[in-house]
């Protein structure tokens, strides 16, 4: 019974752990996005939007979960990992779009219609940091330069 | 206190005019009644009316921690809610290991059933403070295999019930991410789902007899078949799209039966059963898949779905379990009140047919509430 008890406590330890050194590594890279603020009912409110990498991903004519890779630098799309990308992201494309699972922003519920605006107004970024593998992590949401916290 | 005293002494008052009916009636003898008699009036009684205002109070309380811890949600420190949202989940899996050892049964299975579902709370704050995104699939199976030790060690069915309801819910949304989902069709995950649950239920219904994820596995292939047997009969009606994969379903259908067969529980009557709601549902599923809109074939659709459920309440009457043997009369009862909805449409007929729908319904309880002993009974001699 133990074991059934505490190993679950150790692997959620163990996620929260390593999402959070994941979070801190890596090369930071702001990206400029679009969106709209649906509710999710696992985890309250999020605002998920539109990343614009400056690349045209041709998701409309790829496969279902199809891995992509798009160099920022180039601002160029491929299958295969670029080898001489400083910058680049990995994701997959899923229902014709380009998912890298930075899509998503949690937001207390209090602020969902002022970040909603600003993010559909076009006034937001994205800061995410960015592993040599090309796998991105979502680190902060930006609105008119500053962060979300200090617009309040 | 003198209130709760005053509540107690009602309750004894009933007790003890019942008591001297049943004496009067002659199902007591006078030494049983006296001995009643001084037990209700020496034993120290569960204070139901006293630990359901502690209950209230409690539930208050927590309900104006969480209010709120929710008003002040975004000025608490991210390494503040994950670390007592780990202290909690501590905490109560302690309480859950302690209870256990101590032989209390209430706590121990509330404790779990508590750890059971903060662990996907945990999951969707872990999700929410690192901003993570992905299907609905990922953080499904991440639970479902967390706490499949937790679903192994309950002594209920509820947790299992919950636990293989996610895990059906995972298998859906990742069928959903992959490319068999245009390939083969809704309708043959449908059929399959039911099948495979069933077949993971008897598997481990072989090692660990009295285990509950395992009735948990079956009841869930229950319902499930049931509900697909349902959905795609309103296909049929009305989209006359419906396809399915025969190769697959008939040979999910064909493994079952031969686990069914070599099964070590179960008697001939117990397996002739199973095969017959086996064949009932497989030619239900046929029948529907022919999309046959018209009358005949709905009663005939209806018919057989019936009897799949029927031998389904036969094979569960003869292992005794009532629960279930109830459960699956109830779903044939909520079959019968589908189609007949099915039948009546139009905002003319609306009125008429609500009020023939409740009458149904409430004679439906009423005779179930009359017969159920006695059609347990009576189901249970059939398989023997």
């Amino acid at each position: 019974m133990i074991l059934s008890l505490v190993v679950p406590v150790v692997i959620l330890m163990s996620l929260a752990g390593r999402h959070h050194l994941r979070q801190g590594s890596g090369v930071e890279i702001t990206l400029p996005i679009a969106g709209y603020d649906p509710r999710d009912f696992l985890s309250g409110h999020y605002v998920t939007y539109k990343v614009d990498y400056g690349a045209a991903i041709p998701c409309q004519r790829s496969k279902k979960n199809e891995v992509w890779y798009v160099c920022l630098e180039t601002k160029t799309a491929t299958q295969k990992k670029p080898e001489r990308c400083p910058q680049m992201i990995k994701g997959t494309c899923k229902a014709g779009t380009f998912t890298a699972g930075i899509e998503r922003f949690y937001i207390p519920e209090t602020k969902a219609t002022f970040l909603d605006e600003k993010t559909r107004g076009g006034k937001a970024s994205l800061v995410v940091t960015v592993d040599e593998e090309g796998n991105a992590r979502v680190k902060d949401l930006l609105i008119e330069g500053r962060s979300w916290r200090e617009n309040q | 206190m003198g209130i709760l005293n005053t509540f107690k002494e009602c309750i004894l008052a009933n007790h003890l005019k019942k008591l001297s009916e049943w004496k009067d009636a002659g199902f007591l003898d006078e030494g049983v009644y006296e001995r009643i008699l001084a037990y209700e009036k020496t034993a120290q009684k569960p204070q139901w009316m006293l630990y359901g205002l502690v209950t209230l109070g409690v539930g208050s309380v927590a309900l104006g921690i969480i209010a709120t811890i929710a008003a002040n949600w975004a000025h608490i420190a991210d390494g503040v809610k994950l670390s007592v949202n780990f202290l909690g989940l501590s905490v109560v899996g302690g309480t859950a290991y302690w209870a256990d050892i101590k032989k209390k049964k209430l706590l121990s299975e509330g404790a779990l059933f508590l750890f059971f579902l903060w662990c996907i709370a945990s999951i969707g704050l872990i999700s929410q403070i690192y901003h993570l995104s992905g299907d609905l699939y990922q953080p499904l199976f991440l639970w479902t295999g967390l706490t499949l030790g937790v679903a192994c060690l309950t002594r209920t069915l509820v947790i299992p019930l919950f636990w293989v309801g996610a895990l059906s819910l995972a298998a859906t949304s990742l069928y959903y991410n992959t490319p068999f989902q245009k390939s083969l069709g809704w309708a043959t995950f449908g059929i399959s789902l039911p099948f495979v649950l069933a077949i993971v239920g008897f598997s481990l219904q072989m090692f660990c007899k009295n285990l509950p994820l395992t009735r948990a596995f079956l009841l869930g292939a229950l319902i499930i078949s049931m509900g697909c047997e349902i959905i795609l009969y309103m296909e049929g009606i009305f989209s006359h799209t419906v396809k399915g994969v025969p190769l697959i379903r008939f040979g999910l259908a064909g493994t079952l039966g031969l686990l069914i067969l070599v099964h070590p529980l179960y008697q001939k009557g117990q397996k002739a059963w199973l095969f017959a709601g086996i064949a009932f549902f497989m030619v239900t599923v046929e029948c529907s898949l022919l999309q046959h809109g018209d009358i005949f074939w709905r009663v005939m659709i209806l018919i057989l779905g019936l009897g799949f459920l029927m031998s389904m309440a036969i094979f569960l009457a003869s292992t005794g379990s009532k629960f279930l043997f109830q459960t699956v009369i109830l779903l044939a009862g909520l079959r019968l009140v589908l189609f007949y909805i099915s039948l009546v449409s139009g905002l003319e007929t609306m009125g008429l047919s609500l009020i023939l729908t409740g009458l149904f319904i409430v004679a439906m309880v009423l005779l179930w509430k009359k017969h159920k002993d006695r059609l347990f009974v009576t189901m249970k001699e059939i398989s023997s």
